[in-house]
């Protein structure tokens, strides 16, 4: 089973609607695909229609209870099951440092589903936090939707300077997404993570009204409206992010299933901390 | 909880509308569009896959891959019916499907055009709990009208969503309790049939034929023969089509046997009926050669493509393009041949000469035919068994490739007798037997196999440069691959001292000894 977490320590950059759509995704493509709500807003939970509870509460994701297997869903759509979120979640952090091996718990339990499943995708509440460490575990990769501005990229900076040359991380695969090619800082930002080889992924998820009616039409786009662009930017991104845990390179992206090159970013960090505006790629 | 689809049929009279307002009666229900789709059942020729209790059906885009109680194994997305497993998109279904399926191909059992009607039932909020589907299908091609041959009975199919358990428990209670839905009682590939009135493609019965040890030799032969002849027979479709390569392949190994039956038991039939009938079959070897070598050698491609470099890999498509050149010209020949009044005749004939009995008076030229056949088969394996022994106990590590041919061939020899006479022994000695002849057999296979590569690698580069079709790079990258064939022959060369060993042990002697009435030295003159 592989393991992909959606996360980004910042809030509203398209965490939950990215899950959602990338779950549904892997479920057409055949792969037994889990989505596992960790964000106590639930709105992963909502969109899929699901009642965001879990019997038991919060306990059953601590305690590797027998009862976490009977709280899974199946959504409306063949081979997508969801784990749902419980308001009670809030208190994970807490109750997670209250227990032993700490960082460790979320990556049990994603071991005890996972013969049931192809592909587990974990839907992450914003922050950096100890809920965030034992993602870092469980996930063999963080799928990290920026949006293109440069304080999301100073961001992801100290993301990557966390992680960095710790034993069993997960590989980092940041994405662009909420794109609006009209704004000259969007179209800046991007061009420049591709000159710099930031390392971000090809693909692109473009703002799009029909992934902000996903609250209103609590269905997958895919479902929903499977030929538009946002539906066909997340099947290229699902591809994109599989070949790229595959370790199999993808034609101009540098070198196979390595993450993003930290010079450029240190390069756009200090031109932010001496108060230059980020250069064109000559 | 696994994902276990419901198939329910409805009584005489009931309509599918009449299930829909049910339904809609008690629960909240989405209806979506009737949809019009293909369906078909695929399985091998063997049907390999209902004997492991498998279903693979393709309808709508989409493969299904259940057991035949309707439990999901996996599905994908596929818009055309596949033909090989590697036709299949890469993912859980392939992978499993793949080692069942090997090389052969998935062969409609039966297709359908299915109208379709999706029902979601819902919870308050609006979710799917339950699925239910209402189908009404007919025979592909039957067309409006269809004759009631043609056309299926409705059917309903409902899938549990998991977590929702209550709602399937209601919505099936009220089917079965207020519509009086019936489940399947059979998978549904078997129901379709009984209700098309196709019968189900059966797999083959092994060519062994039960005899009794004190059945006329003569007799005991014909019915082997016979078997083998079906053999021939329920490849023949498969083998001119080239369905996929193991038609040609059982068809070949049958033909093998017949044979090796009629060259090992002597005196059993009249010799000139004999002497005629081997050189048509042997006609018929030599006629189904070709196909079967460019077969086997387009298997090993994708195999030598994966010992080069990724960027070499490319360098290999003038060799490709020349064996699949070679392989259609030798089906073609294979086809003509089996066009041909010749093997009209040779089939006719033998069929006849199967189907007589003995000609009174036979003692004379065919001694062997009245004697019972256990007696002779038993001599003759003895003595296949003696020959196999004393072959593999001369050759040492300088011995050439010749006499490692030989051994070859004896072994075969004595492994034909062995499976085809295998009802008139002790089950266990003979598969024990059989399984220590079989190591030896799989090394000495692989030593001819390397070298019949070998042979055939520099005869492609010979052809290939001559016809100027070989850039330097291909002859580098078929040279390659060469030197990796020759490195595995060298180990199987290597290892057959080894191999030999562990058959020609005594535990294998007395195997024999057991076995065979006599044992299976050489009686001496006393």
């Amino acid at each position: 089973m592989k393991a992909y977490a959606l996360y980004n320590i910042k809030g509203g950059v398209g965490k939950t609607s990215s899950a959602v759509n990338l779950a549904y995704v892997s479920a057409s493509l055949g792969h037994r695909t889990l989505l596992w709500d960790l964000d106590p807003q639930g709105a992963a939970t909502f969109t899929c229609r699901v009642r965001p509870e879990l019997v038991g509460g919060v306990r059953v994701l601590l305690d590797d209870d027998a009862h976490l297997a009977s709280n899974v869903r199946g959504s409306d759509h063949e081979g997508l099951d969801v784990l749902p979120a419980d308001f009670s979640q809030r208190e994970l952090e807490q109750r997670l440092g209250a227990r032993s091996r700490p960082t460790e718990r979320l990556a049990r339990i994603a071991r005890r589903l996972a013969p049931g499943y192809d592909r587990l995708i974990f839907d992450c509440a914003p922050g950096i936090n100890l809920v965030g460490e034992n993602v870092f575990r469980a996930a063999d990769a963080l799928l990290v939707p920026t949006v293109p501005t440069p304080l999301s990229l100073r961001t992801l900076a100290q993301l990557l300077k966390l992680l960095r040359g710790r034993p069993g991380a997960p590989l980092v695969l940041p994405f662009f997404c909420m794109v609006d090619r009209r704004k000259a800082l969007h179209r800046d930002v991007c061009s420049y993570a591709r000159a710099h080889s930031l390392g971000f992924l090809d693909a692109e998820i473009p703002y799009s009204s029909t992934v902000e009616r996903m609250g209103i039409r609590r269905d997958p786009v895919g479902a929903s409206a499977p030929s538009s662009a946002a539906a066909r930017s997340y099947r290229l991104l699902w591809d994109e992010v599989e070949a790229r845990s595959a370790g199999v390179p993808i034609a101009g992206a540098p070198g196979a299933a390595s993450s993003p090159r930290r010079s450029g970013l240190r390069d756009l960090l200090e031109a932010m901390r001496t108060g230059r505006v980020p250069e064109e790629p000559r | 909880m696994t994902d276990r689809e419901h198939l329910l049929t409805l009584p005489h009279g009931a309509t599918l509308e009449g299930v829909v307002a049910g339904l809609e009666g008690r629960f909240r229900v989405e209806s979506a569009e009737e949809r019009e789709l293909g369906s078909c059942f695929l399985d091998t020729f063997d049907v390999r896959l209902r004997e492991r209790g498998l279903v693979l059906v393709w309808r709508g885009g989409e493969l299904r891959l259940t057991t035949s109680e309707g439990e999901l194994l996996g599905r994908a997305p596929c818009s055309r019916a596949p033909a090989f497993a590697t036709d299949l998109p890469a993912g859980p279904l392939r992978e499993t499907l793949e080692p069942v399926v090997d090389v052969r191909r998935l062969l409609p059992q039966v297709a359908l055009d299915v109208r379709s009607r999706e029902l979601r039932v819902l919870d308050e909020r609006d979710k799917t709990v339950v699925r239910v589907t209402l189908e009404s299908a007919a025979r592909q091609g039957a067309g409006a009208g269809a004759s009631a041959n043609g056309a299926l009975p409705p059917l309903v199919r409902v899938r549990g969503v998991r977590g929702y358990d209550d709602a399937l428990d209601d919505v099936l209670r009220v089917l079965a309790d207020e519509r009086r839905l019936r489940p399947l009682e059979t998978d549904e590939l078997r129901h379709v049939c009984a209700a098309l009135g196709e019968e189900l493609r059966e797999a083959a019965p092994k060519a062994s034929v039960h005899l009794h040890p004190l059945q006329p030799a003569h007799d005991a032969a014909r019915s082997l023969h016979r078997a083998l002849l079906g053999v021939l027979a329920l490849n023949e479709a498969g083998t001119r089509d080239a369905l996929d390569t193991e038609f040609l392949h059982d068809y070949r190994v049958a033909l093998r046997r017949v044979r090796s039956l009629l060259a090992q038991l002597p005196g059993v039939f009249p010799p000139a009926a004999v002497e005629r009938f081997r050189a048509e079959f042997k006609w018929l070897g030599s006629v189904t050669g070709p196909a079967r070598d460019a077969d086997v050698l387009q298997l090993e491609l994708p195999r030598y493509a994966q010992l080069l470099p990724d960027e070499a890999r490319r360098d290999l498509a003038p060799l490709e393009a020349l064996v699949e050149s070679d392989r259609r010209r030798a089906y073609a020949e294979l086809v003509a041949a089996m066009d041909s009044q010749r093997y009209r005749d040779l089939y006719d004939a033998w069929r006849t000469f199967l189907g007589s009995p003995a000609p009174v008076g036979a003692n004379a030229s065919a001694p062997n035919g009245l004697r019972p056949i256990r007696a002779v088969a038993s001599e003759r394996i003895a003595s296949a068994a003696r020959k196999v022994l004393k072959r593999g106990r001369r050759i040492d590590e300088r011995t050439p490739a010749e006499p490692l041919h030989d051994l070859r061939i004896q072994c075969k020899k004595l492994r034909y007798l062995l499976d085809l006479f295998s009802s008139l022994y002790d089950e266990e000695d003979l598969a024990a037997l059989v399984k220590a002849l079989k190591r030896l057999q799989d090394c000495l296979g692989a030593l001819n196999d390397a070298a019949v590569q070998q042979d055939t690698l520099r005869e492609a580069a010979e052809r290939l440069a001559a016809a100027g079709e070989a850039p330097p790079a291909t002859l580098l990258a078929i040279g390659r691959v060469a030197a990796h064939v020759e490195q595995r022959r060298r180990a199987e060369r290597e290892s057959f001292a080894e191999r030999f060993a562990r058959f020609d042990t005594k535990k294998t002697r007395n195997r024999l000894d057991r076995l065979l009435p006599g044992g299976y030295r050489e009686r001496r003159p006393s």
